[in-house]
C-alpha cells in the first residue's frame, strides 16, 4: 500500500508530541498543553487535535485526568522508542539504500559513512 | 448539537441557474470549507441561507424548524457578507453597538481586543476603510458574534499575511472554545486546510462533493513519471485530471493502489491541488 497519510495534520501533531516527549520537553507524569492551547498554537481544527491526542491516549502514551488535563504516562518514552524502532527500517533504511544505489554508493561505503555519522555525533 | 439543514434549494437569476437543487447538512462544532470557483454559487448559497435573497423552492431548517421570517432562529446565525450593509458615514464603533444590540451573544470586549490585534481604528467611518480593513471589520464582527452558525464569506480577501495568521489563530480559538459551526468560503485553500474538517465543493451550482478533509486527502493520490508509463498504469483507474511537461505526466487518481511500479513516484495531494483538478484544472492556450 502506498503511504498516503503522512501529510495529514493529525499525524504530524501526533509525531510532534511524541518527539517532544522523547526529547524530554514533556517529562513523564507532567501535564501537556490542552486541546484548546494546541489548536490555537498550531492553528488547527480542534477535532484534529482531539484525534491526535486520543490516538496517544489509546496507545497509553498520554492519560487524561478528568477536569484537570492531559498528562504523559509512566513508560511513555520507552513505548515511543519501541514503536519508532519498529518503523525505522521501513521509514529510513529503505529510502537511504535506494538513494545510495542511485548514486552508486556500495553497501560497504554506506556502512563506513554510517560509522562516521556516529563518530561525529 | 444543533443542525442546519438545507434541502433542495434552487436559485435562478433570469435564465441563469445559479443553484441547482442543493442539499446540505451543517452540524454545530464543525468547520466547513465551502469551496468553489468564481461564479460557482457560494455567496448566493450563503445569502439564501441567511434569507438575504429569495429562493425558488426548498427548505432551510434549524433544529427542524423553518428559519423563514423567524427572527429567533435567524439571530442564531451570523454572516459576514461582501455587500456593504451599513451606510458609508457610519463609524465602526456604532456598527459594533448595533451588532451587539441585534445579537445577544455578541462579545463586545472580545471584538475590541480583536480590533486592537488587527490594528483597526474604531473611530473610522466604514466608507473610508481600505479593502483589507473592510474585510477585517466584518471578520471581527463574525468572530465575536458567538452565533451558533457563522458564515465567513471570503474572510481573507485583501488582508496581509500577518493578519491572515491572526485570523486563523482566532478561528482555531473560537472553534475550540465556543462549539459554533463555521462555514468558510475561500480561494486560499492551502492556508485553511488544517482548519476545516469538512469540505464542500460547489461546482456550477451543484454540490460536487461533501466529505471530511482527511478522507479526501487519503482517497486520492498523484503519480508522476514518463507519460507512457503513467498512461499504462492509470488505464484501469479513475483519473481525475492530468498535467504534462514534455515527456512527463502527472495524473491524479482516485483510490490508493497497492503498489507503484518502478519509474513512477506517488505523492499525497493537498486540498488545493485536489480542488484544482476536480474543478477543471487550468486550461492552456490551444
Amino acid at each position: 500500500m502506498a503511504q498516503n497519510n503522512d501529510q495529514l495534520a493529525y499525524i504530524k501533531l501526533k509525531e510532534w508530541l511524541e518527539d517532544e516527549i522523547l526529547a524530554g520537553s514533556f517529562p513523564e507524569n507532567t501535564q501537556i498543553p490542552s486541546v484548546a492551547e494546541l489548536s490555537v498554537s498550531f492553528k488547527l481544527n480542534h477535532i484534529t487535535v482531539l484525534k491526535s491526542v486520543n490516538l496517544l491516549v489509546d496507545a497509553e502514551i498520554l492519560f487524561k485526568k478528568r477536569g484537570v488535563g492531559m498528562f504523559v504516562a509512566e513508560g511513555a518514552v520507552s513505548k515511543i522508542r519501541t514503536e519508532r524502532q519498529g518503523e525505522f527500517y521501513s521509514k529510513y533504511i529503505v529510502s537511504m539504500v535506494s538513494e545510495a544505489k542511485k548514486l552508486g554508493i556500495s553497501a560497504d561505503e554506506l556502512l563506513k559513512m554510517t560509522e562516521r555519522g556516529y563518530e561525529n555525533e | 448539537m444543533s443542525e442546519l439543514i438545507i434541502e433542495n434549494v434552487t436559485k435562478k437569476y433570469g435564465k441563469n441557474l445559479v443553484l441547482d437543487d442543493v442539499s446540505l447538512k451543517l452540524i454545530q462544532g464543525h468547520c466547513y470549507g465551502l469551496l468553489g470557483r468564481n461564479g460557482a454559487g457560494k455567496s448566493t448559497l450563503i445569502n439564501i441561507i441567511m434569507q438575504r435573497c429569495p429562493r425558488k423552492g426548498g427548505k432551510i431548517l434549524l433544529d427542524g424548524k423553518p428559519v423563514d421570517n423567524n427572527d429567533m432562529l435567524l439571530s442564531r446565525m451570523f454572516c459576514m457578507s461582501d455587500s456593504a450593509v451599513y451606510p458609508a458615514e457610519f463609524k465602526l464603533k456604532t456598527i459594533f453597538s448595533i451588532t451587539a444590540a441585534m445579537y445577544p451573544s455578541f462579545d463586545t470586549d472580545y471584538a475590541k481586543k480583536l480590533a486592537e490585534l488587527f490594528g483597526l481604528d474604531l473611530k473610522k467611518r466604514v466608507g473610508k476603510l481600505s479593502t483589507g480593513y473592510n474585510t477585517i471589520y466584518k471578520v471581527i464582527l463574525a468572530l465575536a458574534s458567538n452565533a451558533d452558525f457563522i458564515f465567513l464569506d471570503e474572510p481573507v480577501l485583501g488582508i496581509d499575511v500577518n493578519q491572515r495568521e491572526t485570523f486563523y489563530r482566532e478561528l482555531a480559538r473560537k472553534m475550540s472554545e465556543s462549539g459554533s459551526c463555521f462555514v468558510v468560503s475561500t480561494h486560499i485553500i492551502e492556508e485553511m486546510q488544517n482548519l476545516i474538517d469538512t469540505v464542500i465543493i460547489l461546482h456550477k451550482g451543484k454540490i460536487l462533493l461533501c466529505d471530511e478533509t482527511e478522507n479526501l486527502m487519503t482517497a486520492y493520490i498523484s503519480v508522476t513519471g514518463k507519460a507512457e508509463l503513467v498512461n499504462s498504469f492509470t488505464a484501469d483507474k479513475e483519473v481525475i485530471g492530468c498535467e504534462s511537461m514534455s515527456l512527463f505526466k502527472t495524473a491524479l487518481i482516485k483510490g490508493v493502489p497497492d503498489d507503484i511500479p518502478e519509474g513512477l513516484t506517488s505523492e499525497t495531494v493537498n486540498l488545493q491541488k485536489l480542488f484544482y483538478f476536480l474543478t477543471g484544472g487550468a486550461p492552456d492556450l490551444p
